[in-house]
C-alpha cells in the first residue's frame, strides 16, 4: 500500500541508518549576501523526531538556515549532514538527490502552483518527483488533504481559497512527499489574524501525531512552547539560547531573549 | 466633395480581396513570428554567453531598424545575391521575422518575470528539470504573454499595408489602385481604413475579455 | 561605399530631416498622449467618451492607412498640408494615442491615497499634482515615452511615401541611380540602428536618474539567467536595503 502514514514511513527508514539519531548536523556553516554576514560558524543538532522552533529578530539568520537545509542557499563554509548523509559540501548528484526527498520546506507564501487545482499541486511532487501512477499519486494527495481538513477542496483552485487554506495545500503538498525532515518557514506571517488558528492546528497535530523531526520558524510563542520539544533563539547569525521550549520562553536565560520575547509578548 | 455611395459600393469586391491577402498575410507572418520569437528566447536564455549575446543583437537590430527599410532590403538584396522569390513570401518573411525580434522579448519577459517562489516550490518538491518547464514553467508563462503575442499579432495585422510598397496587393494597394485609376481617392482609402478598425477593434476587444479571464484564473 | 561617400551632403540632408521630423512628431505625440490620458484618468463621463474615440480610432486602422488617407483625402476637402505636416500630425496623435494608455496607466500608479493625503495637508488641485501626483507620476511614464520615441523615429521612414525627403527616400532615390542595394540597405539600416540604440540609452539614462531620487520604482529585480533557480533575498528586512 502506497498510503503508509508519514509515521510508518519514519520508523522503517530509522531502522535502516545504524542508529544515528541524528536528523540535522550543521558544524561551522556561515553565509552572507554581499557584505552582510547572515549566518556566522553555526553549529547545531537535531535529534530524529524532535521539534526545534527557531525564534529571533527578522534578520537573524533563522530562515537562511532553512533555506540551507532545504538546499535553496549554498552555505560559503562548514558542512552539513541530515540523516547521517552529508549534503554540504555536495555529494554526487544521486545521492544528493536520494537524501533531499526526505525532506520537505513549506513556505510563508505558500507558494502554490496557481494554475493548478489544490489535488493537483499535491499530486504533482509524488508523480514527477517519484514517478508515482496517477492514481496512486490521487489517493495519497486524497489522503493528505484529509489529513489537513482540505477534504472537498480537490477542484478548488489557489486563487479561490483563503490564505489559511492555500497554507494547508501547500502543507499536504510538503507531506504528500512523504518527508522525514520538515521544514516550516514562518508558515502564518502571511494570513490574517483569525486564519492563522486553523494552520497551527494542523501543524499542532503533525507534530504530537507523527514522527517528523520539524524545524519551524515562528513568531507564535505560546505556540512554539506548546508545540516544540526546543526552542533556539537567534540573533545576529548565531544562535544565542539553546534549551527546552518551556524554560527558555519562560525563564530566558540570555539578555537579548529576555528583549526579544518581551518585545514580542507586548504586541 | 461628397461621398459616392456607387462608387463605394463599386470598390467593395477589390477592397475585400485585398483583405482577404492581408489576412493571410498576417496570418503567415504570426506563425513566423511566435515560432521564430520562441527560439530566439530560448537562445537569449542560454547561459552560454556566446550564444544569448549574439541572439539578443540580432533580435535588437531587428527592433532597432525600420520595417519598411527590411522589408526594401530584402525585396532588392535577396535577388542580387540569386534568391528570387515572390513579393508575397518576401512580404510575409520580412513582416514575420520583425514580429518575431518583439515576440522574443514577450517569451523572455513571460519566463523571467515568474516569481523565483515558483522555481524554489519546484526544488523543494524535487521535481525534475524537464517537469519543472513542462508543469510548472511554461504553462505559467504562456499563460502571462498570451495577451501580448495576441497585441503583436494584431500589430502585424496593421503593419502589413507596409508591404504596399514592395508591391504587394493587399488591401492599401487595392485602395490606392482605385484612387488612381478615378482620382477619387475619398471611398476607396476611407473603407479601407474603415476595415482594418472592424477586424482590429473585435480582436483588442476579446483579447482584453481573455485578459480579464487568464488573470482572474490566476491572481 | 564610394556612392555614400560622395554623396554624402545629399544624405546628410536627409538624416536632418529625418531627425526633425521625429523631433516635431514627437512634440505631437507627448501633447497628444498628455491630453488624452489626462482626459482618460481625470476627464468626467463625455471627455473620457470622446477622448476614448480618438484613441479608438487611431489605434484601430494602420497608421500607413492614415497617412495615405490625409494625404490624398484631405485635400479633396479642401485642406492642404505639406507632406511633412501630414506626416508629422499622423505619425505624432497615432504614436500619441498608444502612449496616452501609458500616461494614463502612470497616473493611475500613484495612489489615490497619495493624492489624498495632499488635499488633506491643504494643498489646492492644482498644487497637488504638480507636487505630488506628477513628480511620482513621471518617473514611471520614461520607459513608455522612450518606446514610442523609438517607434516615431522609425515610422518616419514610411514619409518617403508622401515624397517626404528623409534619409530612406534619399537612400532610395541614390539606389535608383547606382544600384549596389546591399551596400546602400545595409548603411541605412545600421544608421537606424545606432539612432534607435542612442535613444535607448538616453531614455534608460533619464530612467535611471529620475528613480535614484526616490520617486521612481526601484530597479527591476530580475530574476537572471532562468536556468537556476533564483536566489531571493532571505529575510526581506535589512539585507534587501542593502
Amino acid at each position: 500500500m502506497r498510503g503508509v502514514d508519514v509515521a510508518g514511513a519514519a520508523e522503517v527508514t530509522d531502522a535502516t541508518e545504524s542508529g544515528d539519531r541524528t536528523a540535522i548536523r550543521v558544524s561551522g556553516v556561515s553565509k552572507s549576501f554581499g557584505s552582510t554576514a547572515v549566518l556566522t560558524d553555526l553549529d547545531l543538532v537535531v535529534g530524529m523526531r524532535e521539534k526545534v522552533a527557531l525564534i529571533g529578530p527578522s534578520g537573524s539568520g533563522k530562515t537562511t538556515v532553512l533555506r540551507v537545509l532545504a538546499g535553496l542557499e549554498r552555505p560559503d563554509g562548514g558542512e552539513v549532514a541530515l540523516f547521517g548523509s552529508t549534503v554540504w559540501p555536495r555529494p554526487p548528484k544521486a545521492v544528493y538527490r536520494r537524501v533531499m526527498l526526505d525532506v520537505g520546506m513549506v513556505f510563508q507564501q505558500f507558494n502554490l502552483f496557481p494554475h493548478m487545482t489544490a489535488l493537483r499541486n499535491v499530486m504533482e511532487g509524488p508523480m514527477r518527483a517519484k514517478g508515482w501512477s496517477r492514481g496512486a499519486a490521487a489517493e495519497k494527495a486524497r489522503e493528505v488533504l484529509d489529513m489537513v481538513g482540505m477534504s472537498g477542496y480537490e477542484k478548488s483552485w489557489p486563487a479561490q481559497l483563503s490564505g489559511g487554506q492555500q497554507q494547508r495545500v501547500a502543507i499536504a503538498r510538503t507531506l504528500a512527499m512523504e518527508p522525514r525532515l520538515l521544514l516550516l518557514d514562518e508558515v502564518t506571517s502571511a494570513l490574517d489574524p483569525e486564519l492563522v488558528g486553523e494552520v497551527l492546528a494542523v501543524i499542532r497535530r503533525l507534530s504530537t501525531d507523527t514522527d517528523l523531526t520539524i524545524l519551524m520558524v515562528t513568531h507564535e510563542m505560546t505556540f512554539a512552547a506548546r508545540s516544540a520539544d526546543r526552542v533556539l533563539m537567534f540573533d545576529s547569525g548565531v544562535v544565542v539560547e539553546n534549551g527546552p521550549a518551556q524554560e527558555v520562553l519562560r525563564n530566558p536565560g540570555h539578555e537579548r531573549t529576555r528583549r526579544f520575547l518581551s518585545a514580542v509578548l507586548e504586541r | 466633395m461628397t461621398w459616392d455611395w456607387s462608387y463605394a459600393l463599386d470598390s467593395l469586391p477589390n477592397l475585400l480581396r485585398g483583405l482577404l491577402i492581408t489576412l493571410q498575410i498576417t496570418a503567415g507572418a504570426s506563425v513566423i513570428a511566435l515560432s521564430v520569437g520562441l527560439v530566439y528566447a530560448a537562445l537569449i536564455l542560454s547561459p552560454l554567453k556566446i550564444i544569448s549575446l549574439p541572439v539578443r543583437f540580432v533580435v535588437d537590430f531587428f527592433r532597432g531598424t525600420p520595417l519598411v527599410v527590411q522589408v526594401f532590403f530584402w525585396f532588392y538584396v535577396l535577388p542580387e545575391i540569386g534568391i528570387t522569390a515572390g513579393v508575397f513570401a518576401i512580404g510575409v518573411v520580412g513582416l514575420g521575422l520583425y514580429g518575431a525580434a518583439y515576440c522574443a522579448d514577450v517569451y523572455r519577459a513571460g519566463i523571467q518575470n515568474l516569481p523565483g517562489s515558483q522555481w524554489e516550490a519546484a526544488a523543494v518538491l524535487h521535481l525534475p528539470r524537464r517537469f519543472l518547464w513542462a508543469d510548472v514553467i511554461t504553462p505559467q508563462a504562456f499563460r502571462a504573454v498570451l495577451p501580448a503575442l495576441g497585441n503583436y499579432v494584431i500589430l502585424m495585422f496593421k503593419y502589413t499595408p507596409i508591404l504596399t510598397t514592395i508591391t504587394v496587393t493587399e488591401l492599401l494597394a487595392e485602395g490606392l489602385d482605385l484612387g488612381s485609376e478615378t482620382y477619387r481617392y475619398l471611398e476607396p482609402l476611407t473603407i479601407v481604413g474603415v476595415l482594418f478598425i472592424i477586424v482590429s477593434l473585435p480582436c483588442v476587444y476579446g483579447l482584453r475579455k481573455l485578459e480579464q479571464r487568464l488573470s482572474r484564473a490566476t491572481a | 561605399m564610394q556612392h555614400i561617400v560622395d554623396n554624402l551632403p545629399y544624405l546628410l540632408d536627409g538624416l536632418f530631416v529625418t531627425l526633425y521630423v521625429t523631433a516635431l512628431a514627437w512634440l505631437v505625440m507627448m501633447a497628444t498622449a498628455f491630453a488624452l490620458g489626462f482626459a482618460r484618468y481625470y476627464g468626467n463621463r463625455p471627455a473620457r467618451w470622446s477622448s476614448g474615440l480618438v484613441v479608438g480610432l487611431f489605434r484601430g486602422t494602420s497608421t500607413f492607412v492614415m497617412l495615405f488617407w490625409a494625404f490624398y483625402v484631405l485635400p479633396q476637402f479642401g485642406v492642404t498640408l505639406t507632406p511633412i505636416v501630414t506626416g508629422v500630425l499622423v505619425l505624432g496623435i497615432t504614436e500619441g494615442c498608444y502612449l496616452a494608455e501609458g500616461v494614463r496607466g502612470s497616473l493611475a500608479s500613484v495612489t489615490r491615497g497619495q493624492a489624498e493625503a495632499a488635499r488633506v495637508l491643504g494643498l489646492s488641485p492644482w498644487q497637488t499634482m504638480a507636487r505630488v501626483v506628477l513628480p511620482q507620476a513621471l518617473p514611471t511614464m520614461i520607459a513608455p515615452i522612450g518606446n514610442f520615441t523609438i517607434a516615431l523615429l522609425k515610422f518616419t521612414s514610411l514619409l518617403s511615401f508622401i515624397s517626404v525627403q528623409d534619409l530612406t527616400s534619399r537612400m532610395q532615390s541614390l539606389r535608383y541611380q547606382v544600384g549596389d542595394s546591399i551596400v546602400l540597405f545595409g548603411v541605412l539600416l545600421v544608421v537606424y540602428y545606432l539612432l534607435s540604440t542612442a535613444l535607448g540609452w538616453l531614455f534608460r539614462y533619464l530612467e535611471r536618474r529620475a528613480s535614484v531620487r526616490g520617486t521612481g520604482r526601484p530597479p527591476e529585480a530580475g530574476h537572471g539567467a532562468a536556468a537556476a533557480p533564483p536566489v531571493t533575498e532571505p529575510t526581506g528586512g535589512e539585507v534587501a536595503l542593502r
